[in-house]
């Protein structure tokens, strides 16, 4: 890719790398280094790229695996098997309820959802990736993606549903009295 | 097809239509049409992952971020085998000088003069190390960013402040020096920060000691708390506009 195009290639995708980092690292210093480590990492070998409309998803491809390698995968990631099985009933967590609730508060929600379900979750919300390019970049089959997905909004929905329960609000207290 | 599965595979249809191509919801998109239940919930599911994504958009990257890939990626450009870059060769040369003026620095006692030299050398050697900020020192190196006074004088910084933002730190002679990237007009700054204490010999003007070296110009000054040096690539002039 020429020298120039790279200022376009950041400005399309930087905002969207770095909130599927945030999903993935729980917190913003982390998040910016493997969003910069991201495109040091095209900087550096993105020019082999020969499919121009393979360039979103070799970003996402790369910023995962460049999450993976920052830390020890075996001791910290959740196996499949050990998760809770999927609820039978997702619960119903109104629209309205997330429109109303604070951006910050939904990704918190997010980042708490187990790992194996959060990244094909944050791929599928963030980036408005399909089912196969989730797949493609989480080097998993086509049914797990599907399945994951199912099981992730299911515990996402528990989240938001929990979150909004503490979130409501508090009656304020009477002027002069304090708390 | 009964509603279970429908609704497991619709769930990993994106609500935006981008996959209304896709024969594999096909089928239970059929379901929908013959199931007002079904369609509802569809509706309902969509809806919700519309609001959901929309929120989650509203996440913004911390400022500085865009500005600091576009510094690191101008220092990885044109990759060459490792061999054949010149940075090894300039690494080498400058080990050896940065090893003299450690030596000289310990021979004939401290001074603002050697932290310019040894800054010079380190953003001519390491200069992937200096491809941006930390996001948490964003704030910090806005002061120096929209000060439009000469920095020498207006300068106040804090080793502990430092220290708890994760500055870069290196080591000079055994001296801890600290190093604030910022960016003025389009140009990438250096301040190197040092106790005074161990840097105590120079002039507090930084114009008596403005040099350039090669595509990098350096100077140094010193205040009752700290010796500075200040770097850049930009040129003297742009240099000495700081000062």
């Amino acid at each position: 890719m020429q020298a120039e195009a790279f200022p376009q290639l950041v400005e399309t995708y930087y905002a969207a790398l770095y909130r599927f980092a945030l999903s993935l690292a729980k917190n913003s210093s982390d998040a910016g280094d493997l969003t910069q480590q991201t495109f040091f990492v095209w900087a550096t070998k993105g020019g082999s790229l020969r499919d121009g409309s393979k360039v979103k998803s070799w970003l996402f491809t790369t910023l995962y695996r460049e999450f993976l390698r920052s830390r020890r995968r075996g001791n910290r990631m959740v196996a499949i098997e050990d998760l809770a099985p999927a609820e039978q009933e997702i619960p119903d967590v109104e629209t309205d309820l997330v429109a109303k609730m604070d951006a910050p508060l939904v990704m918190n929600a997010l980042q708490e959802v187990d790992e194996a379900f959060r990244e094909p979750l944050t791929l599928f919300y963030l980036q408005d990736l399909s089912y196969l390019e989730i797949a493609e970049i989480l080097s998993i089959p086509i049914g797990t993606v599907m399945s994951r997905l199912s099981r992730g909004k299911a515990q996402l929905r528990h989240l938001l549903a929990q979150k909004a329960k503490g979130g409501r609000v508090i009656e304020f207290p009477q002027q002069g009295v304090r708390p | 097809m009964n509603h279970h599965e429908a609704k497991f595979l619709l769930r990993a249809r994106r609500p935006g239509g981008a996959d209304a191509k896709d024969p594999v919801f096909a089928e239970a998109l059929a379901e929908t049409e013959k199931d007002p239940t079904l369609r509802a919930w569809l509706e309902s599911e969509a809806a919700f992952d519309r609001t959901l994504a929309a929120k989650l958009r509203e996440i913004q990257p911390p400022p500085g971020l865009r500005d600091a890939i576009l510094a690191g990626s101008r220092a990885s450009q044109r990759p060459l085998a490792w061999w054949k870059k010149p940075a090894w060769l300039a690494i080498a040369a400058s080990i050896a000088v940065i090893l003299t003026l450690t030596l000289r620095f310990r021979a004939s006692g401290s001074s603002t003069q050697a932290l310019a030299s040894y800054a010079l050398q380190d953003l001519a050697v390491n200069s992937a190390e200096h491809a941006g900020q930390r996001p948490e020192l964003t704030e910090l190196a806005a002061r120096f960013t929209n000060t439009s006074v000469p920095l020498p004088g207006n300068i106040k910084v804090d080793a502990a402040e430092l220290r708890r933002l994760g500055c870069r730190t290196l080591n000079f002679a055994g001296h801890e020096v600290f190093e604030i990237c910022f960016k003025r007009d389009g140009h990438w700054y250096h301040l190197y920060a040092a106790n005074v204490h161990n840097f105590s010999h120079g002039p507090a003007d930084a114009k008596a000691l403005l040099t350039t070296q090669g595509r990098i110009s350096s100077t140094a000054w010193k205040d009752g708390d700290f010796a500075y040096a200040l770097v850049t690539d930009a040129g003297p002039e742009a240099l000495r506009r700081l000062i």
